[in-house]
């Protein structure tokens, strides 16, 4: 009798299993992916026709544009905190860069990104970042996603000084001085008056990057004024640096049909226009309307320490079971001790909601197996490249494999996963690997992303990071250096005196800062150079570099060290 | 060498022979000096000096002398961050002195020259490199008055000036300073 029980059992097993998979195939539509842009397919129909690259008026290659459509984003920008002034003015907050000059290469949107970012910075810290890096960095992709990306990944923002933008992008020098984690994407413009996004996006984060399409004609040059009517050629990034609801319509060429202009920070040089700054009509036809715009943030770099990631190119496709639901997830092997404390993804959405599920010692290909660790939920208010801090940090070892799920929903949307993906048209480098990136309609049943649909993904990975490391310490701020001369008759004692603030930011009295370190290098030598010349307390905020000769010129860093002997990006200033 | 010396001596005893008495002097003197370089001045003030001599008369009026300056050894903080230090100047230097041959009052004037030693230790890990002890070549010019107070006793009062520049590192510093001194000497 018992024999014939396991034959029984397994057709009726084999027959489950068929009939569970019958079952799931009717339930969930298959995966496909979002529609490009139209501009996209343009831009590829002129690569696949030979009539790319276009140019602009000044002989450059146009930028290649986004090929994430987001037209169906269009006026949903969130209502503003409060009520918004009539004139708004970046520049009067000491939270503007000086003007670059993109000359003699285009790269307007590389512009735009550091003078959001280095915006973002100010009034506390004024860097200047490589735009010739994040040209090396984001593949000359010249498009908001690209520069995203390249950042997202940790290879960029690097020093101004470290790479230069010599007008031949060869220069791949210097070391990551932030962190990007978080990149607000404002909706496009529905209209000429929906202008409070973009508006409210300036006074929260500092000048916005934002896309428009430059036509010569339409700039008047007496009043420094611009106002495109419709002319869809030269593709331009500009920085929003504020606004003027009284800017007369008059002073365009055209005039459009109201008053009212953006102040955008352009990269033309200092000397183009006021100072290099031009007035845009909010009836312009193509700011912050053909595009995102976005916000650039960034933190110290000291603090995270691993970005574990399986999309260096960042998000180029987003992808969906024509549901607003869909969960995705990676697998990673720990390549440091140090315990997990984020996660980041992309929302492409007016607003969404995750639930974030982390696993340890999973089994390979199989993203929801193993250990459960952590699992956080919340929501997303505006669309972004966003990083969400775990409840608590999830230990960690060397060769650990974890995997990160995350269950996303977005009301209006039926592509939730966003996806670094090859597109014909990119220069980039895309590779994946098989047992990485996951893709699910019910997080039950998984693909793995690079064998779905035949060789469709074959190398398309799952935008979703993982991010291992500590609090972020903040760096002192207001760091000056004085030269003073001391006089002992004989002779005299050259001293450079370094003062600094404290960062509020550090105010974790659990692990305060216990001292500040000091290090140097003489001005022309290599950062590598540099060397400590001292520390002190935490409450002593200056520090005096004696014995100097006249002649001597040095840089300085300094950083906060917690107890824990965990030490702060450094604070930079040189003597000139 | 001896006949060197003895050709400087042998003359000088034979005119001082020629006056007929004996005519040494040997006094000690003390009192105030300043130093010019305002840094020094602001830093140490003035000091106490010292200068014991002896006078040889070559002539009815005029005099040959030797004096030594010493005990001008001044601590202070000094520099921005106020280190403690020192700073020691003594010299010794020869000059001509002429002056009056009689009476109870006998002003004089005398010029020379000589040669003045300074240290300066400042203690500090910075400019440990900076302690020194050097010499220069310094001048004086003074005057005063010898009052007789015996036939050979007498007070003394002086105001000297001895000019003094060193530059033992790259700057140059005037270490000169007038000196007002009170003494008490003895003809022999």
């Amino acid at each position: 009798m018992r024999k014939n029980v396991f034959p029984a059992g397994a057709v009726l097993l084999v027959l489950g299993v068929l009939g569970l998979t019958a079952q799931t195939d009717a339930l969930f539509q298959k995966a496909r992916l979002a529609p490009l842009s139209p501009e996209y397919l343009r831009y590829q129909e002129a690569v696949r026709t030979g009539r790319w690259p276009a140019f602009t008026d000044q002989g450059q290659p146009s930028p290649i544009p986004s090929p994430i459509d987001v037209a169906y984003l269009q006026g949903f920008s969130p209502a503003p905190a409060t009520a918004l002034p009539s004139t708004y003015d970046l520049r009067k907050l000491n939270k503007t860069t000086p003007v670059k000059n993109q000359s003699p290469l285009a790269g307007t949107s590389l512009f735009a990104t550091f003078g959001s970012l280095e915006s973002y910075l100010k009034p506390l810290e004024s860097l200047d970042f490589s735009e010739n890096h994040l040209d090396q960095s984001s593949a000359g992709g010249g498009f908001l996603e690209a520069n995203v990306g390249a950042l997202a990944r940790w290879d960029d923002p690097v020093d101004e000084e470290d790479s230069p933008w010599s007008g031949s992008v060869n220069g791949e020098g210097g070391s990551v001085v932030k962190h990007v984690q978080n990149v607000l994407f404002i909706s496009p413009r529905e209209n000429a008056l929906d202008n409070a996004g973009i508006k409210q996006a300036v006074m929260d984060y500092g000048a916005i990057y934002s896309e428009m399409y430059f036509a010569s004609a339409a700039y008047n040059s007496p009043n420094r004024s611009f106002y495109n009517e419709g002319t869809a050629q030269n593709s331009h990034s500009v920085a929003i640096a504020g606004w003027d609801d009284n800017f007369d319509r008059a002073k365009f060429f055209p005039q459009p049909p109201g008053n009212g202009a953006f102040i955008c920070k352009n990269s033309f040089g200092p000397g183009w226009a006021e100072a290099g700054y031009f007035y845009v009509s909010y009836y312009d036809a193509y700011l912050g309307r053909r595009a995102l715009s976005a916000a650039f943030t960034a933190e110290p770099a000291a603090g995270l320490t691993q970005n574990y990631q399986h999309d260096p190119n960042g998000c180029l496709a987003r992808m969906g079971f024509g549901e607003e639901t869909a969960w995705f997830a990676n697998i990673f092997t720990a390549t440091s001790p140090d315990p997990l404390k984020a996660v980041s993804l992309y929302l492409y959405a007016a607003a969404g909601s995750y639930e974030i599920l982390v696993y340890r010692d999973i089994v390979p290909g199989r993203p929801r197996s193993g250990t459960l660790a952590q699992r956080v939920s919340g929501t997303l208010s505006a669309p972004g490249y966003h990083t969400i801090a775990l409840s608590s940090p999830i230990p960690l070892a060397i060769n650990q494999r974890f995997s990160v799920a995350v269950k996303f929903r977005t009301p209006g949307d039926s592509f939730p996963i966003p996806i670094e993906h090859p597109l014909p048209g990119l220069k980039a480098v895309f590779t994946a690997r098989p047992g990485e990136s996951f893709i699910s309609p019910d997080g039950a049943i998984w693909s793995d992303l690079v064998t779905y649909d035949g060789s469709a993904y074959a190398r398309s990975n799952v935008c979703l990071k993982a991010f291992a490391g500590y609090p972020v310490i903040y760096s002192p701020l207001n760091l000056r250096v004085e030269r003073l001369v001391n006089n002992f008759a004989f002779f005299k004692e050259y001293v450079d005196r370094l003062n600094w603030l404290p960062n509020p930011l550090n105010a974790d009295d659990s692990l305060p800062v216990v001292k500040y370190r000091i290090y140097r290098k003489p001005i022309s030598a290599p950062d590598e150079s540099f060397e400590l010349a001292g520390e002190s307390g935490a409450q002593n905020l200056v520090f005096y570099v004696r014995n100097l000769k006249r002649d001597d010129r040095n840089t300085y860093r300094v950083t906060a060290v917690l107890e824990n002997g965990r030490e702060s990006d450094p604070a930079e200033i040189s003597n000139l | 060498m001896k006949k060197f010396v003895l050709s400087l001596i042998t003359p000088l005893v034979i005119s001082a022979s020629a006056w007929g008495a004996v005519r040494w002097e040997v006094g000690l003197g003390a009192g105030l000096r300043t130093i010019k370089d305002e840094t020094l001045r602001s830093t140490y003030g003035q000091g106490f000096v010292y200068t014991p001599y002896v006078n040889y008369r070559v002539s009815r009026t005029l005099w040959v002398g030797l004096e030594y300056e010493g005990g001008f050894v001044k601590k202070a903080r000094i520099g921005i961050f106020q280190e403690e230090s020192r700073l020691a100047v003594e010299g010794v230097q020869a000059y001509v002195l002429y002056g009056k041959e009689k009476g109870a009052i006998r002003p004089f004037v005398k010029v020379g020259a000589g040669s003045f030693h300074f240290e300066m230790d400042i203690d500090s890990p910075y400019v440990q490199a900076y302690n020194f002890a050097s010499s220069d070549i310094s001048i004086l010019f003074g005057a005063g008055l010898k009052v007789m107070l015996s036939r050979k006793l007498f007070l003394s009062g002086e105001l000297k000036y001895t000019a003094l520049w060193a530059d033992p590192f790259d700057d140059l510093v005037d270490l000169g300073g007038l000196r007002l001194l009170l003494g008490v000497g003895i003809q022999i």
